[in-house]
């Protein structure tokens, strides 16, 4: 256990420096963007927080299959936990993009395709974590909340494909396009640098929040084989 | 240089956030793990 911990904090500690140069790498040494200027640099933030939102809606989407299939595993542990850091980095995305539409749109907040997909998403994951945490600990939990796991995923093509299918204020797609990406190879690599750097920072959140689960789970075992 | 000085605010409360979220969720994963820890001796030394 103690080793496991060790290896944690390393691990956390590498992914910690690792998103600190990212950013000081987006923060200095990116180039200026020709339109928006300097506050483009919080695309560097926002994109990968919302590439983490849709990437552990899939985690949990995957654990929840997991807990379908073999009855009794950890794996809801996992998708609980990865609907908490989901949670964390859709709600994070919602705050930079406003903080971001403010100086380029000139408004906080506006009911959009994309923003109110994303917004759907965030419910959603609350949601699922008001569900987990109502309902008493059986595989009946297990069930319902795998199911709603799963359907959680189906809004990611929805939030992506939203300024494709509507018209929307936010911009298209800038790097996935068939006829390639429209922004600069040098913005390209330092937005994947940090969007790579982000990404460890959450697996780190991950395996720390699932460790605290599994503590909790043993400790209430133990507090009902003592109870008189 | 004057559009940079008017884009600082913004930038600075979208990094601020990122950070904000990301240690204060870690920090508090750290604490309750010490705290479970505490509690899970707690029970056994009681069962001993």
């Amino acid at each position: 256990m103690e080793k496991t911990n060790s290896k944690n904090w390393i691990f956390g500690a590498a992914a910690l420096l690792i998103m600190a140069l990212s950013w000081v790498w987006a923060l200095v040494y990116a180039p200026s963007e020709e339109h928006m200027g300097e506050v483009y640099r919080i695309i560097y933030v926002h994109v990968p927080s919302a590439f983490n939102a849709f990437f552990w809606a899939y985690v949990l989407c995957f654990f929840s299959i997991i807990v379908l299939i073999k009855k009794g595993s950890a794996a809801s542990l996992w998708a609980k936990a990865s609907a908490e850091i989901g949670l964390i980095f859709t709600v994070l995305t919602l705050a930079t993009g406003s903080i971001w539409g403010r100086p380029t749109w000139g408004v906080w907040w506006v009911w959009d395709a994309r923003l109110t997909t994303t917004l759907i998403l965030a419910l959603l994951f609350a949601g699922y974590l008001i569900l987990y945490n109502s309902l008493n600990a059986n595989s009946q939990r297990s069930k319902i909340c795998a199911v709603l796991g799963i359907l959680i995923a189906a809004d990611v093509p929805v939030i992506y494909k939203s300024v494709t299918w509507w018209r929307t204020l936010h911009q298209p797609p800038s790097l996935m396009r068939p006829d390639g990406a429209t922004m600069a190879p040098e913005m390209v690599s330092t937005l994947i640098f940090c969007l790579v750097a982000m990404l460890l920072v959450a697996a780190w959140l991950l395996v720390g929040r699932v460790g605290n689960l599994k503590l909790a789970e043993e400790i209430e075992k133990q507090s009902f084989e003592q109870a008189p | 240089m004057t559009e940079g000085l008017q884009a600082t605010p913004y930038i600075i409360a979208c990094y601020g956030l990122a950070a904000t979220f990301i240690l204060g969720f870690g920090a508090w994963n750290i604490m309750q793990n010490r705290k479970l820890k505490l509690l899970k001796q707690a029970i056994r030394s009681r069962r001993d």
